[in-house]
């Protein structure tokens, strides 16, 4: 942001400044620091600071560089750049619902939790495990709407085969709260230095990202053909919830078409989440406190898992340095890492910590694989990563990565403390290739695809 | 040397009239010592750290500790005073006067230029 160049003087300079003067008009009087006179010369430089605060305040304020609040909220009006209102929490198979097996969840079903109201934003059906996790989103926008895992709502009706609550199993994102200065003020700067020329990328970004709860935009010249533009909105989350939904990129549209140039026609994408996996193989420094939480013997797998008990049974007798709080990860769905809680009830179980991860049911079979403090942060890091690539780039997409390319999960793997190498491999073991989202052609070119993280699988070599 | 300073009156909290329209006026530390301690400490932003506590002092019960905690904030309030050399000198005794809720303060102080003055107060308090 740039600052002001105006210097105000400060009290004492201005009390000096003051003083200076009365001692030359009448020399008589006693002007020392303590005095009546001084006292009286103070108060009234007390104002003139506060007139030069509040010079300072219209100095600020009188450009959009340096503007704050109401001042910066004139700008906004004065270009027509308005400041976003608050945004929606969001979570994908985020809400753990109970009930019968076979019982609907419908996205008509809404919940609250302290006086804040959610919906269910995806269709699901119990199966046979006697609950499904599905995406959630709050009615009520703001962050006081995000939830974190432990979190419990209740449905706002009895909903058939269903039980009265549902739990938090992945926090909440988005939730944000109005546009902030910062962001703001770049929106309106932006305005000022790249001015509309009638439909470049940059006018396009503008006008989607004027619009509450779109975080991203991608823009695709001449797609549709000719003088057309495509354009992908996405929001600020993590994974299938980055898509917009169905009203969303109508809200988008609708506001596009009222910016665009009169010969150009945008079409707003559908974004369609597509599962990334990878496999990684870490080799820590060598740091007796990088090592895996215990060592594995090779060859355990999954026998079973029980997900009222928690309890997984291997496929083998526990290796015996396995212990409570120590970590693993499976080769399933997600893979994410997840906690010993306790060894038994048998020789070859143990009890899985809270909370469990969303939709993480190993079945028999799948590789199990210690693990230990390199692991999550480097998950976490390429989850991240895959969060922030934009949709397919394909033929007609510009200046964004849409694809998990080879070099950047060991530019990301590499540069997380601890890591002495690492081998990257698909999630079968084989020699990584790039993981690119689908291009959809005519007639489906109306949507594109994006990755989101599948199975990341980060063990020690 | 300080200069001229017009006189406050104690009682009536203003300047004193000469008479012929103008006002009395003084060459001593007195009326500098008079905001010095009638002002309120911490309450001025023009300076915080000018004035006394006396008058945290009135706001509370008049108890046994009331003088000796009036007679420390008169010396912190007139320490720059002695700092500065404009006084040579100052004394205080507090005294409780429970029958009428107040207390009773009495002060020597010598102005450096002019000698013995006088800023005894009397400090109400609630009662």
């Amino acid at each position: 942001m740039a600052l002001s160049n105006l210097i105000t003087p400060t009290l004492d300079e201005l009390t000096d400044l003051a003083v200076a003067f009365y001692a030359n008009l009448i020399p008589e009087d006693d002007v020392s620091r303590m005095s009546d006179q001084w006292k009286r010369v103070r108060s009234l430089t007390m104002l003139l600071r506060d007139l030069h605060e509040y010079l300072k305040r219209v100095d600020r304020d009188a450009l959009p560089d340096s503007a704050v609040k109401q001042a910066l909220d004139r700008w906004g009006v004065i270009l027509e750049v308005l400041r976003k209102g608050p945004t929606v929490a969001l979570g994908a198979n985020a809400l753990r619902v109970r009930g019968n097996i076979g019982a609907s969840v419908l996205t008509s079903y809404t919940l609250t939790h302290s006086s804040k109201r959610y919906q269910v934003a995806e269709f699901a059906t119990i199966p046979a495990a006697g609950y499904v996790d599905v995406d959630v989103a709050s009615i009520d926008p703001g962050p006081d709407a995000l939830l974190t895992v432990g979190d419990t709502l209740e449905f706002e009706e009895a909903y058939p085969g269903l039980e009265t609550s549902a739990a938090i199993v992945v926090d909440l994102s988005g939730g944000d709260d109005s546009e902030q200065d910062g962001p703001y003020r770049e929106r309106i700067l932006a305005i000022l230095r790249r001015p509309g020329l009638g439909g470049t990328e940059a006018d396009w970004i503008r006008w989607g990202l004027a619009v509450a709860g779109v975080a991203e935009i991608f823009v695709y010249p001449n797609r549709d053909g000719l003088g057309t533009t495509d354009i992908a909105g996405m929001h600020s989350a993590s994974g299938s919830v980055r898509a917009l939904t169905t009203g969303e990129r109508t809200i988008l549209s609708v506001a596009l078409a009222a910016r665009r140039p009169v010969v150009m026609v945008p079409r707003v994408l559908e974004t369609v989440a597509e599962s990334a996996g990878v496999q990684v193989l870490l080799q820590p420094m060598p740091d007796q406190t990088l090592r895996p939480d215990w060592i594995d013997p090779g060859g355990i797998t999954v026998s079973a898992w029980n997900a009222t008990t928690r309890v997984l049974t291997l496929s083998a007798a526990r290796p015996v340095s396995m212990a409570p709080q120590g970590r693993l990860v499976v080769k399933t769905a997600g893979a994410e890492v997840v906690t010993i809680e306790a060894l038994g009830p048998g020789a070859n179980d143990i009890k899985i910590a809270t909370p469990i991860p969303s939709g993480w049911a190993p079945a028999g079979t799948e590789a199990v694989y210690p693990a230990g403090p390199l692991t999550k942060p480097t998950r976490d890091a390429l989850v991240a990563w895959i969060d922030s690539l934009g949709p397919v780039v394909g033929v007609y997409g510009m200046s964004w990565k849409g694809a998990l390319y080879l070099q950047d999960v060991s530019g990301i793997v590499g540069s997380i403390d601890g890591v002495l190498d690492s081998t990257i491999q698909t999630t079968a073991g084989g020699a990584f290739v790039t993981v690119t989202p689908t291009e959809y052609i005519y007639p489906d070119d109306g949507k594109v695809g994006f990755l989101v993280a599948g199975m990341i699988l980060v063990r020690y070599a | 040397m300080p200069g001229r300073s017009r006189i406050i009156d104690p009682v009536t909290r203003d300047y004193v009239s000469d008479g012929k329209g103008g006002r009395v006026t003084t060459t001593t530390v007195a009326t500098s010592l008079y905001h010095a301690i009638q002002g309120k400490r911490d309450r001025w932003p023009g300076d915080p750290e000018h004035g006394c506590d006396l008058w945290r002092i009135a706001r509370d019960r008049l108890t046994q500790d009331s003088p000796q905690r009036a007679e420390n904030a008169m010396r912190i309030a007139v320490q720059p005073f002695l700092d500065e050399g404009l006084i040579r000198s100052f004394e205080v005794r507090a005294e409780r006067d429970p029958a009428h809720g107040r207390l009773l303060i009495e002060t020597t102080t010598v102005d450096a230029q002019n000698g013995p003055i006088d800023i005894s107060d009397v400090v109400q308090f609630r009662k």
